[in-house]
């Protein structure tokens, strides 16, 4: 469970996060929406503890990511937009490196390890070093790293960015999985489609602020419209672009 | 905490370890310096070879063969001289010639006054030494030919040589030694900045440019951690490249024929003890350097640009101690690099340096790492150097 309240995020005089209040929910894959430079990069990096709020506060299972930021990292998973993985690691120790960081142990390593390769696919390329790699291979990586040491809650931006057909598939399979088991998912995507199929609810923001709140459903009949792009290009951009 | 840490430099060292080109090139340094010094030691063997032995060219050497024999004693190569012996000087062929004209036979026999010709260029000054060498003999020479005349007729020698200057020789050839030798520490700590440079920038700068440490703070590691994991890396790699470079310049320094500069080198354990003592402070305190100068950089090429600047640091502080050696003041033991480079010069020559002094030149040089290290921090700390 995350509890964002009155988050605000400012850089210099622009307004990048305005004031947003949010539950996130155990059990649900939530989907954050918005055009680029909405804020939802911004968002993401202050639930991570990388960025400073300028104010408001950010809960995670009762731990304030604000003030503690190192307690919220033990309990979260992260992707982030821009996973740069070690070219000169294997992906199996590129994995590793971080399970070792959040101190699992090597048993329980191994295991988590050998789960998410056969998950994900990854046999083939678990003893290859990683320079070289194609983007789907690398996201595979970042991916398994992100989530090897099971954490409760989990934060994908843009997970399934140029993956082809068969990884995409996988991907979105390990999402339902971990939904299954209970964890709190946020996800970010420009692929409307990928929502729709994935998520049991969709946040939009747009300059900031909170635009629709929602399952897919509501969100695309709140809005007028027959699919989640419609509803989307309508919400984020305004009437005038969605007739166009 | 410790753990964490472990586990960074773990990964940090097979990292680097992969990366094969660096640390062929890192590693080809010491022995570059390696020969770099032999080759200049050599030379400084050589022109002082050159300028102590001297060759002279004799017309005539018949006429006086006790005279030539002498010179040969004295370590002169005498050679025949050409037929014209002005014109040789002259085009600068030859640098003497010594004329011996057949008259100076029978004034030896008849202990008459006789006159030599030495030709020579009194506008080539860098002969000028030579040729007081050589008149010197024949001087010599000539005074005891004159004594053993004045003998003849009953007269002691000593008469005739109311003075006599003798010279007293203070140049200790520890000191020489030192002196040839002070250029060895400032390899050293060359060697040290330039052969981690690399490994540096990649931790740092390297980072940022894959965009990797995003994903790698998102771990509940602290800042402190990540940079004593990455500052242990360097540290481990600059002292491993440092005593190799400290070990070929030693095997150097033994192996050049150094006694032809009257020089004894001799290291004792405990000098070398000493030595790594000042220098494992020095390597702690160079690493947290480096790495703080390029976590600035944005790009591993820009850090390269920074670091190069870096290597130049030392030089400063070393090329100050070749241009001043002898005695330093304590103050001078306190300038950051300069304190160890002065010590390491009198290791070099075989003196230990006081116990203040190195306590000194020790405590700052950590002091000072920690201090860089916290810095380096800071830095981590800022949201621009994450996503800058």
């Amino acid at each position: 469970m995350i509890k964002i309240s009155n988050l605000h995020k400012q850089f210099g005089s622009l307004c990048a996060v305005n004031k947003i209040n949010l539950n996130i929910n155990d059990g649900q894959i939530t989907g954050l929406l918005g055009p680029n430079g909405a804020g939802k990069t911004s968002t993401l990096r202050m639930l991570y503890g990388l960025m400073k709020p300028t104010g408001g506060e950010i809960l995670v299972n009762g731990v304030s990511a604000v003030s503690d930021p190192q307690l919220v990292q033990k309990l979260m998973g992260v992707l982030p937009d821009d996973g740069g993985i070690y070219e000169r690691l294997t992906a199996r120790e590129n994995i590793e490196y971080f399970g070792r960081l959040h101190g699992l142990s090597e048993a329980c390593l191994n295991a988590n390890t050998d789960e998410l390769i056969e998950l994900l696919d990854m046999h083939s390329i678990e003893h290859r070093r990683s320079a070289g790699f194609s983007l789907g291979e690398r996201t595979k990586v970042a991916l398994a790293r992100a989530i090897v040491h099971q954490p409760k809650h989990i934060l994908l931006d843009e997970p399934t960015n140029g993956l082809d057909v068969m990884t995409t598939r996988a991907v979105r399979q390990l999402l339902h999985r971990l939904r299954a088991q209970g964890r709190c998912i946020l996800f970010t995507s420009h692929l409307m489609h990928e929502v729709e199929n994935l998520c049991d609810r969709v946040v939009i923001i747009g300059r900031g602020s909170i635009i629709a709140d929602g399952p897919v459903s509501d969100v695309v009949a709140e809005a007028g419209v027959s699919t989640m792009e419609e509803a989307f290009v309508k919400l984020a951009y305004g009437e005038g672009v969605a007739n166009v | 905490m410790f753990k964490q840490f472990w586990v960074i430099f773990n990964k940090e060292i097979r990292d680097a370890v992969r990366d094969h080109k660096a640390l062929m090139s890192a590693f080809f340094l010491p022995v570059l310096m390696a020969v770099m010094t032999s080759a200049g030691v050599l030379l400084i063997i050589k022109s002082i070879d050159d300028a102590e032995h001297i060759t002279l060219p004799v017309a005539g050497a018949e006429y006086a063969q006790p005279l030539v024999q002498w010179l040969e004693e004295q370590g002169v190569t005498v050679t025949l001289a050409p037929e014209d012996p002005v014109a040789a000087v002259n085009d600068q062929s030859l640098d003497f010639v010594l004329i011996i004209p057949e008259q100076v036979s029978e004034d030896i026999r008849s202990a008459e006054p006789s006159t030599l010709w030495l030709v020579m260029d009194t506008s080539r000054q860098d002969l000028m030494s030579q040729a007081r060498t050589i008149k010197a003999y024949i001087r010599q020479w000539s005074s005891q030919v004159g004594g053993l005349r004045l003998l003849a007729q009953g007269i002691s020698p000593q008469v005739a040589m109311p003075v006599v200057v003798h010279e007293v020789n203070v140049a200790d050839s520890q000191k020489l030694a030192s002196r040839v030798l002070g250029g060895m520490p400032l390899v050293v700590l060359m060697a040290m900045f330039a052969g981690s440079i690399g490994l540096a920038a990649d931790l740092t700068a390297g980072e940022r440019e894959r965009r990797s440490f995003e994903p790698l703070l998102i771990n509940p590691v602290p800042r402190n951690v990540v940079i004593y994991g990455k500052w242990a890396t360097t540290m481990l790699f600059a002292l491993v490249i440092t005593v190799i470079t400290l070990a070929l310049q030693l095997l150097v320094a033994r192996l050049l024929p150094l006694s032809e500069l009257g020089i004894r080198f001799d290291l004792g354990v405990m000098e070398i003890l000493v030595m790594l003592l000042i220098i494992v402070p020095v390597v702690f305190m160079g690493s947290a350097i480096q790495l703080f100068v390029a976590i600035f950089a944005r790009s591993f090429k820009d850090a390269q640009t920074y670091m190069s600047l870096l290597v130049i640091v030392p030089m400063i502080p070393g090329v100050y101690v070749l241009m001043n050696p002898g005695d330093y003041e304590m103050w001078q033991v306190a300038v950051p690099l300069l304190g160890p480079q002065l010590l390491l010069v009198d290791l070099f020559g075989g003196e230990l340096p006081s116990i203040e002094a190195s306590v000194l030149v020790i405590t700052e040089s950590i002091v000072l790492g920690l201090f860089v290290s916290r810095l380096t921090e800071w830095k981590l700390r800022r949201e621009t150097t994450i996503y800058g």
